[in-house]
């Protein structure tokens, strides 16, 4: 399969006052298309910051960043809001839920920008939250909200799907389902997806692992034949 | 933006109301009371104006100092611009009412057209209560504040004029009651003007039909001009429709005054002329009258004198004539004695020749007796004879007998006959006898016959001469009267004289008096006023101005605090959410679209919050403000017009500010990459601060004071924007009562530090300080009055450079003395000030605004030049400009003695009582113009500075609240800033008041 990302030599430098964190460095791989891909690193590791350059949310300090031979690395801040908008969707630790918005709105309120959205309420359906769709995020609980989260970012049809610990704020079953439905979207729509996380277990069931240590890879992993999310335990 | 994001930013507004609400209200706060206060002035004008157009107010109030006769009036008519002309009567006269007395003006009402639309019925009056005057007797009364009219419906109101004249001249009546109460657009204070008559102050107008007065000329042409009710009474439009009108009017005053001139002119002449004439008839019919008089009395003191003059003579002949007639009597006398010695010697011879008669008679007799009895014896013999004859019857006898008895008888006849010879012998003896005692009879009676005629003569005489004298007395007594009826003739005379020639000289001097007058007489001036010349008029429009001033500075510092308000609001508002446009930016959306949120979250609020504030300040403010000057102005409510301007204005400048306060907000967020967002937001890393390198304070500080001071140094901003709303609401606070007291000191301090005297007598006539006069003396002798000080004061213009202003100059007899009626010294170091030859001292402000200093050149116009003066000295003051000078340096200056005609008096006591004792006793002197006191003055300052308390309630309520919501919002936002901060804290187990403590620090 052709290399759908493509990361060369990213490295990402925060300044914190007068304090220079250098968060990635050097940092090169690629990921080609339709692939589960998991990010694991123990915390501070950069994976994050990889994640947030991936989805346009932050610019790479050097580097270069290509993302469907497109450079994304060079964009404009408005030019990357473009690439958001229509290309990522980004599933977060804390779901990030508008809180004033009932799910199906806060479904909507991405597919509204978006240039062949599917529909929110269809894609509520398939994330198992029919029943729950009018109901405000604060009466849902943690699993659901984050079913909300992803039905959120697959409803906007993206390139890409990135997901930044999208277990970590839940509890083994509800984070177990959460992945099967990552990994089906996945395999079903064969949509490229990345996920971050601290948790080793789940790399099993990628089809790629790339490890981040101290802003560098450690080592990458392709997994020939990946395992169906039911069968990680951890 | 879409629709989910749109449902968003409603629920979030919806879902917590409380910040939405906090800038809604202080931006509804911060227009309000912009857009209120700054509409209120304009609201007054209009108001004012409706109030002036609906009642017709006069544009043009025409005063003559010989008033108008109809001729004028006629001149004014042919001028096209003016719609209505209305010439009317006005007059200061005392009512007494319930035993008090006061001045009142009486203003004519032309009954006749009250009802009716004529333009020619100008200050229409509005009936408040009662009814119009139907016949003659009744009079309004003003209505005044409304709350107890000062002569209500009923009252009997008798009139006197206070001046020489009586009522009649100028009243068909002298008692009036009254029948309505009304209120007039020509009066909209309650500040009456003053008079010359009474108490000096006058203290109500009153209206009577114009029928009522006997004035010969109008006092007063009120005039309306046309299409002037179109244009805004107090805008420049007005004046500008005004102003040639009235250089027009003007223009026919000057010429009707030269006119007028010459008609009294002329008429007082002929006048004259006739009195002239009257006085020359007079002079000569009295001296005819006198003349006349003179003659009478002169013949009549010539008959007296004729008669004195006669009777004397008469007397003087009368006694001649009685001497003679003396004499004659006596002679007569003499003779009459001298037969009367002829008669007794006569008798006494006769009386002897008697004496021997009688006896040889008595022989006679006897022997005539003898002869009788022989006889008798015979003739008895005879008898028995006879008898015996008879008897005897024998013839022979008898014959013998008888022959015997014829002897016998032959015998007695022949004795008979011897006896009556003898018998007459004796009878003619006795005849002769008695004859020659009849002779002497005869004589003797011829004697007393003279002697009675002689007596009856003299008693004749005597009565004559009694009568004689009797009539010489009545004729003295006569002459006597008669000349003195001739003195007091006389003297009635000299009195008539000197009676007709005093009123001659007196008919003279008043001739000499008049022509002095008519030489005096200065051409009658017209003085054209527009109504923006009237006082009330300025003084409705400086207060609406007053509100004005306050509405430039206070209002925009509301504003500025609602924006600052807001500001923190919307930036805590997006620093709250910051994960939320975090989310959104991941999402894809433009910044513009996010930052909308919070533009309309802001503007809304906003919008909203100014058309609640506009809509109530433009109601309430002007309303309670206006209300609040109608205690002191009559006007009809205010008529609250929405005022596109300020609205415009206000809601552009709120809504941009806060919506740009809300961009700023989120500029800096937007600005970030989404994955920054997305971090909870590091809190801002604690510092050490420098009061840390100071270790004896540092060490010295509790734990949880080194943490509020390290918070106050770590919120910067906040701590700023804290420390900025708070004090700019106490600002305010300050600034409200500040301006309330400072105003209110102002009033104290001027008159009671820098004005020393109580009272003030301005003179009608200038006096120079050599001459005496009345007041002066009585000044000097009143026990009620301590002191005095001649002043003069007069309006001058002064100048630096282009600059060009009017002060009051005042001009002092006694530089010295004016330290114990005025202080002059300097504000800050209270350094007294002396009034020196060579210069002025200035008042304070005056300095300011011509930027001068001591020592500098000033000028002051006099006669369209420019005279150079020296400032000696800049003086407190804190009410209106004035020039001191000392009355050397005037003379010096204008080359002319001061006339004094102002003088400053120091009072014992300020009891009204008194005062008003006082003013009456000094008007009733000659030559005075009026009487005021400080007291009252003041009193009028103090109601202005009371209006300007509301004005000043409202701004301290206002910023109170304003106070408050800052507060409420930047503590609100203290709070929810650092909730895990305080959830640590307590956590660790603090109790709640020491995490208040903590928070609040």
């Amino acid at each position: 399969m052709k290399e759908f990302i493509r990361l060369e030599n990213i490295t990402k430098i925060y300044k914190m006052g007068e304090v220079e964190i250098r968060a990635l460095n050097n940092i090169s791989f690629s990921i080609d298309k339709g692939q589960f891909v998991v990010i694991v690193g123990p915390s501070g590791a950069g994976k994050s910051t990889v994640l947030n350059i991936l989805g346009g949310m932050d610019s790479p300090t050097s580097g270069r960043l290509m993302v469907d031979n497109k450079d994304i690395g060079k964009y404009s801040p408005k030019e990357l809001i473009t690439y958001r908008r229509y290309d990522i969707g980004f599933v977060f630790q804390f779901y990030n839920l508008v809180q004033n918005l009932t799910a199906l709105e806060n479904v909507e309120l991405a597919t509204e920008i978006c240039k062949n959205p599917l529909d929110p309420e269809r894609v509520l359906e398939q994330v198992g939250l029919k029943d729950r769709k009018n109901n405000f995020p604060a009466q849902l609980s943690g699993g659901e909200q984050q079913r909300v989260s992803i039905a959120r970012a697959l409803a906007k049809n993206p390139k890409l799907l990135l997901c930044d610990e999208p277990t970590g704020a839940l509890d083994y079953n509800t984070g177990k389902s959460v992945l099967k439905l990552l990994q089906d979207t996945c395999r079903e729509r064969g949509m490229t997806v990345v996920v971050v996380t601290h948790n080793l277990a789940i790399a099993p069931m990628a089809d790629k692992v790339i490890r981040i240590k101290n802003g560098q890879v450690e080592g990458e992993e392709i997994n020939k034949n990946p395992l169906p999310v039911e069968r990680i335990e951890w | 933006m879409g629709n989910s994001l749109m449902k968003d930013t409603f629920r979030q507004i919806l879902k917590s109301p409380g910040r939405y609400l906090a800038i809604l209200l202080i931006v509804a706060l911060g227009v309000g009371f912009f857009a209120g206060i700054k509409a209120t002035a304009p609201d007054m004008k209009v108001t004012a104006d409706k109030y002036f157009d609906d009642y017709r107010l006069m544009d043009f109030w025409l005063i003559s100092t010989m008033g108008f006769n109809e001729k004028d009036v006629e001149a004014l008519k042919r001028l096209e611009a003016i719609e209505g002309i209305q010439p009317s009567y006005s007059i200061d006269l005392l009512a007494a009412f319930e035993g008090n007395e006061s001045v009142v003006k009486v203003i004519s009402l032309p009954l006749d057209k009250v009802n009716s639309n004529d333009p020619s019925y100008i200050n229409k009056i509005k009936l408040v209560e009662g009814r119009l005057p139907e016949k003659p007797g009744e009079i309004l009364a003003e209505h005044g504040n409304g709350i107890n009219p000062t002569y209500p419906i009923g009252s009997k109101i008798k009139f006197s004029s206070g001046r020489d004249e009586d009522i009649s001249e100028f009243l068909k009546g002298d008692e009036y009651t009254v029948v309505g109460l009304v209120e007039t657009p020509l009066y909209l204070s309650f500040e009456r003007g003053s008079s010359n008559i009474g108490s000096g102050k006058i203290s109500s107008f009153m209206m009577l039909p114009q029928g009522e007065f006997k004035l010969e000329v109008y006092t007063d042409i009120y005039l309306t001009v046309k299409e002037a009710r179109e244009a805004m009474t107090y805008d420049d439009e007005y004046d500008e429709i005004l102003d040639p009108i009235k250089e027009k009017l003007e223009e026919i005053g000057q010429k009707r005054a030269t006119l007028r001139y010459d008609e009294i002119i002329k008429e007082a002449n002929e006048e004259l002329s006739k009195a002239k004439k009257e006085l020359a008839d007079g002079e000569r019919e009295l001296e005819e009258e006198l003349e006349k008089a003179e003659r009478e009395l002169e013949e009549a003191r010539k008959k007296i004198e004729e008669g004195e003059e006669e009777l004397e003579k008469n007397e003087r002949n009368f006694y001649s004539q009685i001497q003679k007639a003396e004499g004659l009597l006596r002679e007569e006398e003499k003779k009459l004695n001298k037969a009367e010695g002829e008669y007794e010697r006569n008798l006494a011879l006769f009386n002897e020749k008697k004496v021997k008669a009688m006896e040889e008679f008595q022989r006679a007799e006897g022997e005539i007796l003898q002869a009788e009895r022989e006889i008798t014896d015979r003739e008895a013999e005879l008898n028995s004879l006879k008898e015996g004859l008879s008897l005897i019857k024998d013839e022979e006898e008898r014959a013998k007998t008888q022959a015997l008895i014829q002897y016998m008888e032959a015998e007695i006849n022949k004795g008979k006959k011897e006896l009556v010879a003898a018998r007459n012998k004796l009878e003619a003896g006795k005849a002769d006898l008695i004859q020659g005692e009849k002779e002497l009879e005869a004589a003797k009676l011829a004697i007393e016959e003279g002697r009675a005629r002689l007596e009856a003569e003299w008693e004749n005489l005597e009565r004559n001469k009694r009568e004689a004298l009797d009539s010489f007395a009545a004729a003295r007594r006569e002459l006597a009267q008669g000349r003195e009826e001739y003195e007091k003739g006389y003297e009635e005379y000299l009195k008539a004289k000197e009676e007709g020639e005093r009123e001659l000289r007196e008919a003279r001097e008043k001739i000499k008096e008049e022509e002095e007058k008519l030489k005096d007489l200065k051409k009658p001036e017209w003085y054209v006023l527009k109504r923006s010349q009237t006082r009330d008029y300025i003084d409705y429009e400086m207060a609406a101005d007053r509100i004005d001033a306050v509405a430039s500075v206070f209002p925009v510092f509301f504003l500025a605090i609602a924006i600052l308000v807001s500001l923190t609001s919307m930036t805590r508002m997006v620093d709250e959410e910051r994960t939320y446009i975090g989310t959104l930016k991941a999402l894809g959306y433009k910044n513009m679209a996010i930052a909308s949120k919070y533009l309309i979250y802001a503007a809304s609020a906003s919008i909203i919050g100014s058309i609640i504030g506009l809509l109530i300040g433009f109601k309430v403010l002007p309303t309670v403000i206006f209300n609040a000057y109608r205690i002191m102005y009559i006007m009809p409510p205010i008529i609250g017009q929405f005022n596109i301007k300020y609205a415009l204005v206000s809601i552009l400048v709120a809504v941009l500010s806060t919506t740009l306060a809300a961009w700023l907000a989120c500029r800096h967020e937007l600005n970030e990459t989404p994955a920054f967002l997305l971090r909870p937001k590091a809190p801002k890393p604690g510092k050490r601060i420098w009061l840390e390198k100071i270790p004896f304070i540092w060490s010295r500080m509790k734990f949880s004071q080194k943490v509020t001071a390290r918070n106050i140094f770590r919120y910067k901003k906040r701590m700023f924007m804290t420390i900025l709303g708070v004090s700019g609401c106490t600002a305010l606070l300050v600034t409200g009562f500040g301006l309330k007291d400072s105003i209110v000191s102002i009033v104290a301090k001027q008159f009671d530090e820098i004005y020393k005297y109580q009272m003030v007598v301005e003179l009608q006539e200038g006096i120079d300080e050599n001459t005496d006069h009345e007041v002066l003396d009585f000044l000097e002798q009143d026990s009620r009055i301590k002191d005095y000080l001649l002043t003069r004061g007069i309006v001058v213009d002064i100048g630096k450079g282009n600059i060009e202003k009017s002060v009051n100059l005042f001009v002092t007899k006694d530089s010295e003395k004016i330290h114990d009626f005025i202080i002059l010294r300097n504000r800050l170091t209270k350094e007294k000030l002396s009034l020196e030859e060579e210069g002025v001292i200035l008042s304070e402000k005056i300095a300011k605004l011509l930027d001068v200093q001591v020592g500098d050149q000033i000028y002051i116009v006099h006669d369209n030049e420019r005279i150079y003066v020296k400032i000696t000295g800049i003086t407190e003051h804190y009410a209106d400009h004035y020039m001191y000078m000392s009355s050397s340096l005037y003379e010096k200056l204008y080359n002319k003695g001061v006339e004094y005609q102002r003088i400053l008096a120091h009072t014992t006591a300020t009891e009204k009582e008194l005062e008003d004792k006082l003013s009456q006793h000094i008007l009733k002197l000659n030559n005075i113009s009026s009487v005021y006191f400080t007291t009252g003055i003041s009193d009028s300052y103090e109601d202005i500075i009371g209006s300007l308390n509301y004005v000043v309630i409202v701004i301290i309520v206002a910023a109170g609240a304003l106070a408050f919501i800052v507060l409420y919002n930047l503590t609100n936002i203290n709070i929810s800033e650092r909730f895990r901060e305080i959830a640590t804290i307590k956590v660790l187990g603090f109790y709640d008041s020491e995490v208040a403590n903590y928070i609040y620090r």
